[in-house]
């Protein structure tokens, strides 16, 4: 049947049935025919896996692709698909009160070192479970690896989307305003001036997010690290009330609010996207993940005319990782798909769909570069100089602190002074709670 | 009541025995309700007082045996965040019952008349108050929004310009309104229960004896309606400043923190920092200021029911 083993043929009138995209059918083909899924074994036939993820398009089409695993092994899978700011109460609340509800989780960077304790070191587990693919973890850039994974010598995360911040710029505007397509905002002076001639009627020069949620204290870290800012002194003492505090404060509200959209005051990654794929904002802050779903003209305006940079001056890790629940009650099962899911062979598939691989043979993968060829400029990124969350253990709290902060200077409660002191004010009473600093 | 009906009363009301011992039969009756309500109630209210003298947190294996002593209840009242939060709680609280028992008791008037498809009409005024409200935030949220809200549409149709729903100067009085709209009907249906308990030949001998429709509301309705009223506004007052989902989906407490009522300040300090000590201290701050807050409310009703035979 021209080339088609019984189960791809299968699996793509399957998809085909439920009305999937023609890349997510062929990506799922692929990785029907891969040796990874042929291989896995039906040892756990029948468990259930339930997992906290993403809500994003990259996840969602991953979730959706992830049913080649359960075609091939009988392992059910249930996604949780949530937002950011629930994915790290449901895996807190789930590890710390010992509920043990979900069997795996994803892991934002900045949470590696709460979470350690709570899941399993996934350093051998090809060795562990029967059929699941070699880890090959000189794959991956050591970086990244270092940032996302390694606690000490545990491997308390895979990798699995491989992220570095953006500046994202539709060429159609830039040329409809005069500027150079072809040439992205070096600073964030060039920035704004380049927003400040691009807005026009409904078209606004930047998507900043103001909400109270990780983006927003994203953009407010990025500046924060391109004007020379710096988390602690070396006593551990917070410096957020530092000259460059003040500055990304007031840049913020200043400057990138002041051609960004009404109404950003309650945003978060969806409305960012959105803002971009409707063209509704010709400039933007948007993470690898968001860029691959720009490039899909069902769903972007701007899929011809995509410009993109990695932010000027700064750039700041993004990523996730997976890792599996120490208490699961499935556990050799969730250590069969997060093996498989990371593989190269699906690694390479899920890209496909959307997914920035972090897998250094995905990234520079031809076929991958050629849909999306910014990959190379994420790798660039994670190997690079780039700025991180506050590396401390509780990372998200000051993230938290941030964007609390951020969003009152953005809606005018407080000036960038203001906003600074009461940053720096409670992060220290944070540290002090905490045992950091006496 | 005939004099043998009194004193059987008296008799089934005594709690001594003939002989003077007292009469403990009776308590058994009640030793299910009291075990269930102390498992259910009592149980996690003696274990929130414990972890409120902890410095526990979930992060933080072990923590939950660190003692703080009243460090949390120090921490938190000494917070301006906490005193603006209570602040914002209270005038949320007062706003909405007065504006909702306005409404509520306008809308009961209108109702209590012989209006065509009165029933129909009190159907559908009961539908906010049995959405869930989630779904009446998601709603209003979408009603707000500022590029492609309803109202804004609605505004720029006019010819009018846009308007920011959700902003700083806004964001209260748009929460607020949102609560008037659910809470409404729960005035509207209690105060018509009180309407159709008035009286009609008071009202009659008032119409006779001259007085119009505002004097008949003023001194004959309006006292009949004074104990409901207050029923509903206690009620209603204590579920306000417990209000939660509403206010977190629609707002999340921003911009910057006016619209950050003491449950979102708490679920903040819960499921963010994850802060389990300073949690319960807040928890048990807030059942005092609840009880404080309502306690007129309370003591009214207490005192009216002990005044009844």
């Amino acid at each position: 049947m021209m080339g088609l083993s019984r189960r791809q043929f299968a699996t793509s009138l399957a998809a085909a049935g439920l009305g999937l995209s023609p890349l997510l059918r062929q990506a799922m083909a692929q990785a029907a025919a891969s040796p990874a899924t042929r291989n896995l074994p039906r040892t756990y036939s029948g468990r259930t896996l339930r997992i906290v993820w993403g809500n994003s398009p990259a996840f969602i089409s991953t979730a959706e692709f992830s049913k080649e695993f359960t075609a091939a092994s009988g392992v059910q899978l249930e996604f949780s698909q949530l937002p950011t700011a629930e994915r790290y109460q449901k895996m807190i609340l789930d590890t710390s009160t010992n509920t043990n509800s979900f069997d795996i989780y994803i892991v934002a960077y900045q949470w590696k070192e709460q979470v350690a304790p709570f899941v399993i070191d996934h350093t051998g587990l090809d060795k562990e479970v029967a059929g699941v693919p070699a880890m090959n973890w000189d794959d991956y850039p050591q970086q990244p690896l270092a940032a996302y994974s390694k606690l000490g010598n545990k491997m308390v995360t895979i990798p699995i989307v491989g992220d570095v911040s953006f500046t994202i710029w539709n060429k159609a505007a830039y040329r409809a305003a005069g500027l150079d397509p072809e040439q992205g905002p070096a600073t964030w002076r060039q920035l704004f001036e380049n927003g400040q001639k691009l807005r026009s009627g409904e078209q606004y020069g930047y998507n900043l997010p103001a909400g109270k949620t990780i983006q927003t204290a994203c953009v407010w870290i990025t500046l924060f690290h391109s004007f020379g800012g710096q988390y602690f002194d070396p006593a551990g003492k917070p410096l957020l009330d530092s000259p460059a505090s003040i500055a990304a404060f007031r840049f913020m509200v200043e400057n990138l609010g002041k051609i960004s959209p009404p109404g950003n005051l309650t945003w978060d990654f969806p409305e960012m996207l959105a803002s971009l794929s409707t063209a509704q904002a010709a400039q933007g802050y948007m993470w690898a993940g968001g860029v691959t779903a720009l490039y899909d003209p069902s769903k972007s305006k701007i899929a011809q005319s995509l410009g993109y940079a990695p932010t000027p001056e700064m750039t700041l890790l993004g990523g996730w990782g997976v890792a599996a629940n120490a208490k699961s009650r499935n556990l050799d099962a969730a250590k069969l798909f997060l093996g498989w899911l990371t593989s190269p062979e699906i690694v390479k598939q899920i890209g496909l769909l959307s997914m920035p691989p972090t897998r250094r043979s995905a990234l520079s993968d031809p076929e991958l570069i050629a849909r999306y060829p910014f990959l190379p400029s994420v790798l660039k990124g994670m190997e690079g100089k780039v700025a991180g969350y506050a590396p401390i253990k509780d990372s998200e709290q000051v993230n938290i602190q941030i964007y609390d902060e951020a969003n009152a200077v953005c809606s005018g409660t407080k000036t960038p002074e203001q906003g600074a002191a009461s940053l720096q004010e409670r992060v220290t009473t944070l540290l002090r709670r905490r045992g950091y600093i006496q | 009541m005939s004099a043998a009906l009194a004193g059987e009363r008296r008799l089934s009301l005594r709690s001594v025995r003939a002989d003077g011992r007292p009469l403990v039969g009776p308590y058994w009756f009640i030793v299910p309700a009291v075990v269930m309500l102390s498992t259910v109630y009592l149980g996690p209210m003696i274990y929130a007082m414990m972890a409120s003298g902890t410095y526990w947190v979930l992060t933080e294996p072990g923590s939950e045996h660190l003692p703080a002593g009243l460090a949390n209840y120090v921490d938190v009242l000494s917070s301006p965040t906490f005193w603006h939060a209570v602040r914002v709680t209270l005038l949320y609280a007062l706003t909405s019952v007065v504006l909702s028992l306005t409404f509520g008791t306008a809308l009961a008037l209108l109702l209590d008349n012989e209006l065509f498809f009165a029933s129909m009409f009190r159907s559908i005024l009961m539908i906010p108050m049995v959405i869930t409200p989630a779904v009446i935030a998601i709603f209003w949220k979408l009603l707000y929004e500022q590029e492609a809200g309803v109202f804004n549409s609605v505004l720029t149709g006019l010819g009018l310009g846009k308007v920011a729903w959700l902003s700083l100067d806004r964001a209260f009085m748009s929460m607020v309104l949102m609560d008037v709209w659910q809470s409404t009907p729960f005035f509207m249906l209690v105060i018509l229960a009180g309407l159709q308990s008035v009286d009609q030949n008071l009202l009659d001998a008032a119409r006779v004896d001259g007085a119009n429709i505002v004097q008949r509301f003023r001194f004959v309705i309006l006292p009949h309606l004074v104990p409901y009223m207050v029923i509903a506004a206690a009620f209603r007052g204590i579920a306000t400043m417990n209000d939660f989902d509403k206010i977190w989906l629609l707002t999340q407490g921003g911009p910057g923190d006016s619209t950050t009522t003491i449950t979102i300040y708490t679920y903040k300090i819960a499921f963010s920092a994850f802060d389990m000590g300073r949690t319960t201290a807040i928890a048990w701050i807030f059942v005092c200021i609840v009880l404080t807050a309502t306690s007129p409310l309370l003591f009214h009703l207490f005192k009216t029911s002990r005044a009844r035979p």
